[in-house]
């Protein structure tokens, strides 16, 4: 059993985590200047997030879609759900997970490596987050 | 011993090795359905006669074209021109001898010939989930390790920018080690691409993703490279000294492939990308502070590889040792003693270590390295300050 039930919960966990995020400016003006845009196509439970970057926002520093679009991403990933949650715990190193089988990139890798660091203090407050949003349980120690 | 969650080592060459091996290439051949092959090559490699030598061994093998002009760096225009070739030649696969440019060039190419499309939609990681058609690499560096790993890297020139291609698939079927095909090896390259394959050694063994297996590889590798590098450099004639190089950097290119690599080749990449200079000078000139730099996270691991190479000391005192002498190693091999030395201006450093510090291969190194961290070696390496453990 995976860490989140079905995509609900799934989206409500890391999609709101990534709409919280977008209002912290100190991590999100570089990825809004970056004018990349990142899906995330997630599996077990199936879910699609994507970061736009290139179209103007309608709030914070970029556009957060749920679900299918028509936008032709710069950078695309595939990983399961419990991969994600991994990632933002901090608990995600990139390039073993590659290695691992784990997580497909495709486009310019260097690209998306280059934002972690601007989005490194998110690793911290995402557990702060699932306790405030009341999935304390989800929290991995 | 610390039981890992999850490790794992891919094995996909074939690896053949010898001084009577070409003689049995129409076999090995033959038996991956290359009974058609197209040779790429580079200039060198071919004026230097290795094709003509090579192809005496042919027997039945039918050569059906050449491309005898990989430059360096394998740009991806000149990817795209052998795989175009390459797919109207009617050959089975593709035998691709040379260093490491020319092998990733014929890597580069084999995901055009065998899946169609364009290169571009595969690059990233994981993306070729099925067998290309075959491929054989004869090395005559030792130092790339591209004969055995997974990864192919394309230069995009006009972008400026670099394409990275990670899948299983992209290891070559067959290698070939054989001590004839690195002998005519130039001195300075003979250092340079050594240094490199010691280097990936050293960064595997110290990596993140290090196991019981590559550990193994990468440590043989840092013995004999150490050992063997200063003798191919100054008799390049002898087959022995040659094919031990060539036995440790597959080695140290197993490891690699399986572990990655660290702190060193991300500043290495930024710096190739910024100077560009080449990629083996330069992981000569930081290696030994890179491991300087990682030295408190190490130690024990340092001292175990000095211990393959009885180099004295206790502790902390014989991983600094050894350090030095990756540095003196560095300049019997004649390379620069600094950056400085190397003609690399201070102004430029930071952009380095920017760059570096999101470099894909940053995050396997054993220590988390920040951007200060990384700008920190680059200025001892610059004044080519001495290995004292401080860094
Ligand atoms: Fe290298």
């Amino acid at each position: 059993m995976g860490y989140f039930e079905d995509a609900q919960e799934f989206y409500t966990c890391v999609g709101n985590f990534l709409e919280y995020m977008n209002k912290k400016e100190e991590i999100a003006r570089k990825v809004g200047e970056s004018g990349l845009i990142i899906r995330f196509d997630y599996n077990n439970p199936q879910a699609i997030l994507t970061i736009d970057a290139k179209n103007e926002p309608e709030e914070g520093f970029v556009n957060i879609i749920r679900g299918e679009h028509d936008l032709k991403p710069d950078i695309s990933m595939e990983m399961s759900a419990d991969t994600a949650h991994l990632f933002w715990s901090g608990k995600l190193n990139l390039m073993s997970a590659i290695g691992r089988g784990q997580l497909k990139v495709r486009g310019p890798i260097q690209k998306v490596m280059g934002l972690l660091p601007a989005i490194k203090p998110a690793y911290e407050l995402y557990p702060e987050y699932l306790k405030e949003a009341g999935f304390a349980d989800k929290i991995i120690k | 011993m610390l039981i890992p969650e999850f490790s794992s080592f891919l094995l996909r060459t074939r690896i053949i090795m010898g001084s009577e091996v070409l003689a049995t290439l129409p076999d090995e051949l033959a038996r991956l359905g290359m009974g058609k092959i197209f040779i790429v090559t580079d200039e060198g490699v071919s004026s230097a006669g290795l094709i003509e030598y090579m192809k005496e061994y042919l027997g039945e093998i039918q050569v059906v074209g050449t491309f005898s002009n990989v430059p360096a760096d394998s740009p991806l225009k000149v990817v795209k021109s052998l795989s175009e070739e390459v797919k109207v030649s009617g050959a089975h696969g593709m035998v691709a001898m040379g260093g490491g440019s020319v092998i990733d060039a014929a890597k580069g190419a084999n995901i055009e010939f065998s899946l169609g499309g364009s290169i571009l939609d595969y690059e990233g990681a994981g993306l070729i989930d099925s067998p290309l058609k075959p491929l054989a690499a004869i090395p005559t560096t030792a130092g790339s390790g591209s004969e055995v790993s997974a990864f192919t890297v394309i230069h995009h020139q006009e972008e400026k920018s670099k394409l990275s291609f990670f899948s299983p698939y992209l290891c070559p079927d067959l290698a070939v080690l054989a001590p004839k095909m690195t002998v005519t090896m130039p001195g300075v390259l003979t250092a340079e691409t050594g240094m490199d394959a010691l280097t990936h050694a050293f960064e595997a063994y110290l990596s993140t993703e290090a196991n019981y297996i590559t550990d193994g590889l990468a440590l043989q590798a840092i013995a004999d490279i150490i050992e063997y590098l200063p003798l191919a450099y100054v008799r390049g004639v002898d087959e022995e000294f040659r094919f031990r190089m060539a036995l440790a950097s597959t080695s140290a290119g197993l490891a690699f492939s399986n572990a990655f690599v660290g702190c060193v080749h991300a500043l290495a990449h930024a710096m190739g990308g910024i100077l560009g200079l080449p990629h083996g000078r330069i992981n000569g000139m930081l290696l030994p502070y890179g491991l300087e730099f990682n030295l408190s996270e190490v130690e024990k691991k340092l001292c175990q590889a000095a211990g393959y190479l009885r180099i004295e000391g206790e502790g902390r005192e014989r991983a600094i040792n050894l350090i030095g002498r990756v540095r003196s190693l560095a300049k019997d091999l004649g390379f620069p003693a600094s950056l400085q030395e190397a003609g690399v201006e201070e102004e430029k450093l930071q952009a380095i270590a920017e760059l570096a510090s999101v470099d894909g291969a940053i995050f396997t190194n054993p220590k988390e390295a920040t951007q200060e961290d990384l700008l920190k070696v680059l200025e001892k390496a610059h004044e080519g300050g001495e290995i004292d453990g401080v860094l």
